[in-house]
């Protein structure tokens, strides 16, 4: 590894640079594959013009799929950077995002019983907002960590699938902690985000003419939002890894555990600081999804969990720069499925399909370049 | 076991020692069959029952001994306790069929240490297979779920399930195969993912392909499915009649088909057992601990990698394709529902419990689990329940029974448990309740560091993989 | 007459380092040659390459009269060649007979449907390869009832002899032994030397080494190649080897080879 002193503002312009790459790139791309399909099967749908219905519902589907991007990219850094350091994959990852969405949903119920929300666009609803996030993050981060040290540091050194089988047991096991403590306090397992702060409203870009119609493309308050803490956090994470002391100390351990322990770094605790960093996006995530999708329940870990680790696959598993790039293909892809397919299967085959789509994105990947669309040859330590 | 020299029994096979031993299971076995009649009902009876079960084969004595034992137990005495309660059977059909089920999943997991997390796909390729060709569901196909009748006659006739029970065999293979061949190649955890998603798959396409054609009806599942024929004596009315009289009970043409897929099931987890052990104990046997072991040795040793675990993978399958027949066939019902991730979980919880690779272990595995899915916990929920109707109190507080949510029904929380048991299993005792000898060592072994160049290729790097 | 093995230009790359580097390697029949060189020339993958574990980037590896590059490693073990493993690597949680049964895989006759019918020629077979295994452990010079031991329960020496008995079970005309004396003490190197020797002379069969032990390498090389970074750097008989110039400046760099020509020079 070059020595070099990091320069602070080129790590934040850095990943801002290439998160705009990532975005724009898929964007461009993505839809340039669905214009183009929609052209070819133009023929075969006489109710409406295929072209014209693409091209309308086209920056709608690229705002969710972004939204989506930023979210998967998030959780899936908890993924990438357990298995940077551990080659273990976190099968209760999205458990871990479960819980943050529930300790920020809880708060925020809390808080408006205190009748603190405001039910109209002020800055107080953005603090509280934002105090849920970070709340969130500190129960996730807690029990990311409590986790490891309880069901993973012991089975460290075990044959590869021990520690797999036991994250698959606490995967379990906590999903139904959550419904069984929802049930006891609340008599129901899943709870509902509250509404304020206008968050819903939507403000309009633009207006497309169309056939002598006006289509308004707007964009909702939350999106913006999301997109906003998703882009923080994922620079934020790129210069504490990349420009800190303790991102040196995590890439090493991810690089050779036994020399870095040799050389004097805390393996464990640098282990479990990647855990808390991990699940502490994971729980903002959480809280993020619950806001976005208005509810939280016990079982919403598991498909984003596993999206997530496709996105991480994708981008080439163990690296930072590839777990936002997965995210976003995949978040951009799963939005494209959900709204194009059933158009242009006349219906066949819905937005049903979309879950298949990611796994079958995962095996594609896995079979043909498992290093990633940004993994060189070597970032894999088999 | 036989041959186990007394240095080597724990201290219940010792007592269990010799013709005493004999008598006192004997005795034991009868004590709890007696019970049974008296209450047919009780859980500690049943437990008591299934308990003797595994007295038979723990106690040390002679191989055909303890084969007659429990044979004679299996084949007569439950069918016969069976008479004054026909849960018995259908608790016996489920653990058989699931004992069968995680003996294959043992094959990919135990022997060839490919962790499979959608195997209950090929239980449902199985399962649809017959629901499909065993129902009116090829009337249907052109008709959206929910908008037909029943017509008073099926496509094939219900005898057709024998046939389809072999082309559910060979249905189940080739898919393991068709999963196999692209994925085998991918790493131990990777190949967890992958098929964790197959299985998914499988379970949002029997959701959703009930469009365009109308193949699997959706989420509302196929039904009626046929049961196969029964030999006319079996079904008359004279000899429900003899059977009423020695229950007790009216016994129903329902309770009969009880009696029937409880001895097809245990017929089918003989031959599985047979196999499993046959498999193990051949060079097929010794090419997958190979490969479990040390693929890089294995395959320099001339062990073709790919065809091996594809082997284990068609062979694990196949008993779960012949399972599902026989279920959708038991069920007359089969619906997208049963065939969820916590099923995939839940079997390989049986192969974990027991003990991974050890086949004795898996079917003791299969049983508890079994026993804690449809007996235990209903039991328990059934008791919270009647406790709830009632003006009691929860002990050591003041909240009264009847204000406890139903939505705390300890039936609907298996996977707390199984959650609990994978980790404490992984932790305390990875090799299982009944351990495999060779996995004991493995699970138990101290990481070898490898040096470089160690790295089989194509393990995780296609470009210059391993083309087998 | 043709070698047994014959290596054509073979080039290994990983990602931008060239393992091995254009590698020509012809070795008879009923030879025994030697392949030598620093630490990290790149002799192990010269034998991963051979034994179809790598592919080759460039040029061809033949076999017995046939091409071997881009084979199975299994289907070339199923040709004839097997090897043992620098860190030796037994399946070591099988006992010490089931070991060296695996490496009777290519040539046990046992088939899936035999073994669940337990038919007599599968009976026969499973024997048969018991057998040859319990000969090749008496052979490699095991002593007797070792077989049902827990493999990694045993000392190296012996762990070294199973490996060699595990890859005879297969039968192979040519045999492929990476480090077989490292670690082992004097006493065990010389009966090791012995044992190569008669797996050319009682079996027939020809071997190659990779071996650091010079005392090795000179006592029963017939051949000897010298790698260094990937490139072969000589070769010929123990005698032209030892006095490569080349060799001797790898081996101890290239100052202590001036001193030593110089020294010799002097006298």
């Amino acid at each position: 590894m070059r020595v070099r002193r990091p320069n602070p503002l080129m790590e934040i312009l850095r990943p801002l640079g290439q998160l705009l790459l990532f975005i724009l790139g898929s964007s461009v791309v993505i839809s340039g594959i669905t214009i183009l399909i929609a052209v070819l099967i133009r023929g075969t749908r006489t109710d409406m013009d295929l072209l014209q219905i693409t091209l309308v519902l086209l920056p709608q589907v690229l705002i969710d799929g972004i939204v989506l991007g930023f979210m998967y990219a998030t959780i899936a850094l908890g993924y990438t950077m357990v298995y940077g350091v551990l080659e273990f994959i976190n099968f209760a990852h999205g458990e871990f995002f479960m819980f943050g969405a529930f300790a920020g949903v809880e708060l925020l119920i809390w808080m408006q019983g205190q009748g603190w929300l405001p039910a109209d666009q002020s800055v107080m609803a953005y603090v509280f907002l934002g105090l849920a996030i970070i709340v969130g993050m500190i129960v996730s981060g807690t029990i990311s960590v409590t986790t490891e040290r309880i069901a993973y540091r012991p089975l460290r050194g075990a044959p590869r699938l021990v520690p797999l089988i036991s994250a698959i047991g606490v995967s379990f096991l906590l999903q139904d902690v959550m419904r069984f403590y929802q049930s006891a306090v609340n008599g129901a397992f899943y709870r509902s985000f509250p509404t304020f702060g206008g968050f819903s409203e939507r403000i309009t870009l633009f207006t497309l003419p169309l056939d002598g119609r006006d289509i308004t493309i707007a964009i909702q308050l939350t999106s913006i939002v999301i997109i906003v803490a998703g882009i923080v956090m994922l620079v934020g994470l790129n210069y504490l890894v990349n420009a800190t002391r303790l991102g040196k100390a995590i890439r090493s351990v991810a690089q050779d555990r036994n020399t870095s322990y040799l050389m004097g770094v805390d393996v464990n605790r640098i282990i479990a600081l990647t855990f808390l960093i991990g699940g502490a996006l994971g729980g903002a995530a959480g809280v993020l999804w619950a806001f976005r999708f208005t509810r939280a329940d016990p079982y919403m870990g598991f498909l984003p969990g596993l999206k997530a680790f496709t996105a991480a696959v994708l981008g080439g598993i163990g690296s930072i720069v590839g777990a936002m790039l997965g995210g976003m293909v995949l978040g951009l892809l799963e939005s494209f499925a959900a709204s194009y397919l059933s158009i242009f299967t006349q219906g066949a085959f819905g937005a049903e399909y979309k879950d298949i789509f990611a796994f079958a994105i995962l095996i594609l990947i896995l079979i043909f370049r498992p290093s990633g669309l940004l993994g060189g040859k070597t970032t894999q330590k088999a | 076991m036989s041959a186990q020299s007394s240095a080597q029994l724990s201290p219940i096979q010792r007592m269990l020692k010799g013709p005493l031993g004999l008598i006192l299971v004997f005795a034991i076995s009868v004590g709890a069959s007696y019970l049974f009649v008296l209450s047919p009902r009780s859980l500690i009876v049943r437990l008591l029952l299934l308990g003797s079960l595994l007295l038979i084969y723990y106690m040390p004595q002679k191989g055909w001994i303890k084969l007659l034992f429990g044979g004679v137990m299996l084949l007569i005495v439950l069918p016969y306790l069976g008479l004054f309660n026909p849960f018995l059977m259908e608790l016996g059909f489920q653990i058989a069929a699931f004992a069968t089920l995680a003996l294959g999943l043992n094959i990919v997991v135990g022997f060839a240490g490919l962790l499979d997390l959608g195997y209950v796909a090929f239980f449902a390729v199985g399962a649809y297979l017959w629901a499909f060709f065993g129902s009116q569901q090829i009337w249907h196909m052109d008709e959206p779920p929910g908008t037909f009748t029943i017509y008073p006659t099926f496509p094939f006739p219900a005898w057709w399930f024998w046939p389809f029970l072999i082309v559910g065999i060979i249905a189940a293979a080739i898919t393991g195969i068709m999963l196999g061949f692209p994925v085998l190649r991918l790493r131990g955890d990777y190949l967890a993912i992958v098929t964790l998603g197959f299985g998914e798959v499988i379970r949002v396409l029997a959701n959703n392909l009930d469009k365009p054609i109308n193949l699997t009806n959706g989420p509302q599942g196929i039904t009626p499915i046929q049961r196969p024929p029964l030999p006319a004596y079996f079904t008359s009315q004279e000899f429900l009649n003899q059977l009423s009289d020695i229950a007790g009970r009216p016994i129903s043409l329902n309770d009969i088909y009880g009696f029937f897929f409880y001895f097809v099931a245990i017929v089918v987890l003989i031959i599985a057992i047979f196999l499993a052990r046959r498999l193990d104990n051949s060079k097929l046997g010794r090419s997958w601990t190979a490969i479990r072991e040390d693929d890089v040795a294995a395959v320099a040793m001339g062990v073709p990698l790919r065809r091996t675990k594809l082997t284990a993978f068609a062979i694990g399958a196949s008993f779960s394709g012949a399972m599902g027949v026989i279920y959708a066939a038991n069920r007359t019902f089969v619906s997208p529902e049963t065939f969820s991730l916590t099923a995939s979980i839940s079997i390989l919880v049986m192969v974990i419990l027991g003990g991974l690779g050890s086949i004795p272990g898996v079917v003791l595995g299969a049983a508890i689990v079994t026993l804690l899915n449809i007996d235990f916990l209903q039991t328990l929920s059934l008791q919270l329940s009647s406790l709830r109707q009632g003006s009691g109190f929860i002990p050591l507080t003041s909240i009264p029974w009847s204000s406890l949510p139903t939505q705390l029904d300890p039936a609907r929380y298996q996977r707390l448990f199984f959650g609990l048991l994978l980790v404490v299993m992984m932790i305390f005792r990875p090799e299982g309740i009944i351990p495999s000898q060779r996995q004991r060592l493995e699970l138990h072994e101290e990481p070898v560091d490898e040096p470089e160049g160690a790295v089989i290729e194509g393990e995780i790097e296609p470009d210059h993989k391993l083309e087998n | 007459m043709a070698p047994l093995l014959d290596l054509q230009g073979v080039t290994k790359r990983f990602g931008g380092l060239i393992a091995v580097n254009n590698v020509n390697l012809a070795v008879d029949k009923g030879t025994i040659t030697s392949v030598i060189g620093p630490n990290g020339a790149g002799k192990t993958t010269i034998f991963n390459t051979i034994t179809g574990i790598y592919k080759p980037d460039e040029g061809d590896v033949h076999f017995d009269g046939q091409t071997i590059a881009g084979k199975r490693p299994d289907q070339i073990t199923a040709l004839g060649m097997c090897r043992t493993f620098q860190n030796i690597r037994l399946f070591h949680n099988m006992t010490v007979l089931e070991n060296v049964m695996v490496g009777g895989h290519t040539q046990s006759k046992s088939t899936v449907l035999g073994a669940v019918l337990r038919t007599r020629s599968f009976k026969n077979s499973e024997e048969e390869t018991r057998q040859e295994a319990s000969r090749l452990l008496r052979f490699v010079g095991l002593p007797a009832g070792l077989g049902d031991q827990i493999a990694k329960n045993l000392p190296y020496g012996q762990q070294r002899r199973i490996e060699i008995a595990r890859a005879l079970a297969s039968k192979p005309k040519l045999i492929l032994l990476d480090e077989p004396t490292a670690g082992m003490n004097p006493q065990e190197t010389e009966s090791a030397i012995r044992l190569f020797r008669k797996l050319r002379d009682d079996l027939g069969i020809t071997v190659v080494l990779i071996e650091h032990d010079m005392k090795v390498v000179m006592g029963i090389s017939e051949y000897i190649s010298v790698i260094d970074y990937g490139q072969k750097i000589a070769e010929g008989t123990p005698d032209q080897v030892r006095k490569n110039q080349r060799v001797i400046e790898a081996y101890l760099g290239r100052s202590a080879a001036a001193e030593i020509a110089a020294h010799e020079g002097a006298n």
